[in-house]
């Protein structure tokens, strides 16, 4: 009975969170029909400031976490496998291009970015701004979710970039200045083992992390109806359903590529 | 302009009444409850369970959103919060209705908002300072005077004051009624509907229709 008891539990909670992806796929697909909305000056400036407060704010610690992963990566390697410049080189690729950088980008894109824009739609529905909105005229959707989708994936790809470059340097920096390495020797073994597979796949994994945790962000801001207590609520779902759903993408798209 | 046709729903029964063009209505309801409900049924976000609401002659439960949407934008809602945009500066907010729907530079607006916040009775002194901040550092009732800022900025068809007259200091509230009787006449056919629960807050505006909730019903 017991056992039953836990079956039905979980999969009533595995269909909750079905739900809520059907719900947020919804969303990007009528995020995609106010596309034509960038024709207008107000909404455009939405864009610009999501693209200010996810990017161009997230630089430095995107930046320094990169450097400082890259550098704790070589020196794994190099304490593990020797002082191999060929192998630095494809490990890099390995960990940072294809995996860490964009796990870490879209993490830290959720911590800051995902949990704000849940919370600021939950308070704008909670204050009537919503409701405000549409009195005017104008529909959330266009005006406060396709700009929020389209300005954090543009800058979680920009970040992922960021980190990708910061990490490889770091790693090469530390490799070149501790085991005498030429940095020059260095980048043209990284540039041996990178291919245009392993960036698109890095591309790939950044443009759907990117709309994932944005349409779940949005999603959540907006199911928040007439109490201020359901925000944090809100902002909690949103992190905890785009971090699962990062974690299964990440390994469906890994494993998909293997094959 | 608008028509309530027999309609039911939470706190209406049977609810039948029409505001015509030009006419300025006070409209009684018999709590804030019921202001709020009625306002939901006429922004169609609470649909009616029996009966129908319609603006400008389209039944909203029978139009597309981006319709619905686009009637919306030819009304004016003055909330008795304001309704101002949180994240957005005073300035963004007072033209974002007017910068979404017809386009243009910010700089074409200036003079009229300063016309009509001047007409507000707010002193020329403190705009600069409203203009640039945001919405919920500054008092309630200066965040209504910035409404009727933005919904007039729209020149609306219809104008619709939700209790924006209650709770104000006498010469605000001066200011406002005749901001309201002398924005009813610059548009002809341009209907005004005074919504409030508190009718002595009302007393200050000449209207040609006065409807009041009474049981469930709306009658004049």
């Amino acid at each position: 009975m017991q056992r039953m008891d836990v079956v039905e539990a979980l999969g009533r909670r595995v269909l909750t969170f079905l739900g809520h992806v059907v719900g947020a796929l919804s969303l990007v697909a009528a995020a995609t029909r106010a596309l034509p909305g960038l024709a207008q000056r107000p909404v455009r400036l939405v864009l610009y400031r999501q693209i200010y407060f996810t990017g161009v704010q997230a630089l430095f610690v995107v930046t320094a976490i990169g450097l400082v992963l890259g550098v704790a990566i070589v020196a794994q390697v190099s304490s593990l496998a020797g002082r191999s410049s060929v192998l630095i080189g494809r490990i890099l690729v390995w960990t940072v291009v294809r995996e860490l950088g964009p796990l870490f980008a879209a993490i830290i894109v959720i911590a800051r970015s995902g949990t704000a824009v849940a919370a600021e739609l939950g308070s704008m529905q909670v204050s009537g701004e919503i409701r405000s909105l549409r009195a005017l005229g104008i529909p959330a959707a266009r005006y406060l979710v396709m700009p929020r989708i389209l300005g954090l994936s543009t800058s979680l790809l920009a970040l992922l970039f960021f980190f990708q470059a910061s990490a490889v340097f770091g790693g090469l920096a530390l490799s070149s200045f501790l085991f005498d390495l030429s940095f020059r020797a260095q980048v043209d073994n990284l540039g041996a083992a990178l291919s245009f597979f392993d960036l698109s796949l890095s591309l790939v994994k950044g443009v759907v992390f990117g709309f994932v945790i944005a349409a779940a962000a949005c999603y959540h801001g907006l199911r928040v109806r007439a109490s201020i207590t359901e925000v944090p609520q809100a902002a909690a779902r949103a992190v905890l359903e785009a971090l699962i759903l990062v974690v299964v993408i990440d390994g469906v798209i890994t494993v998909a590529s293997l094959l | 302009m608008i028509a309530f046709e027999g309609v039911t729903a939470a706190g209406f029964r049977a609810a039948t009444f029409r505001i015509g063009p030009g006419v300025a209505c006070k409209l009684v309801t018999e709590s804030d409850l019921d202001r709020d409900r009625l306002l939901r049924l006429l922004l169609g976000s609470a649909p009616a369970e029996r009966g129908t609401v319609a603006l400008f002659g389209e039944v909203l439960g029978e139009v597309t959103e981006a319709r619905a949407l686009a009637l919306f934008s030819r009304i004016g809602i003055v909330w008795s919060g304001g309704g101002l945009i949180s994240n957005l500066k005073v300035w963004e907010n007072l033209l974002l209705p007017v910068l979404y729907h017809r386009g243009g530079e910010p700089a074409a607006y200036e003079a009229q908002v300063e016309e009509l916040l001047h007409r507000l009775g707010v002193e020329d002194h403190l705009v600069p300072g409203y203009l640039q901040s945001l919405p919920g550092g500054l008092p309630e009732q200066v965040q209504r005077l910035l409404g009727c800022v933005r919904a007039a900025l729209m020149n609306p068809e219809i104008m619709i004051y939700e209790s924006v007259f209650e709770g104000l200091q006498r010469d605000v509230r001066t200011h406002l009624e005749s901001f309201a009787v002398w924005f009813h006449g610059q548009r002809p056919g341009r209907t005004s509907v005074y919504l409030s629960a508190d009718e002595p807050s009302l007393q200050g505006l000449p209207a040609d229709l006065v409807l009041r909730q009474q049981e469930g019903g709306v009658d004049a």
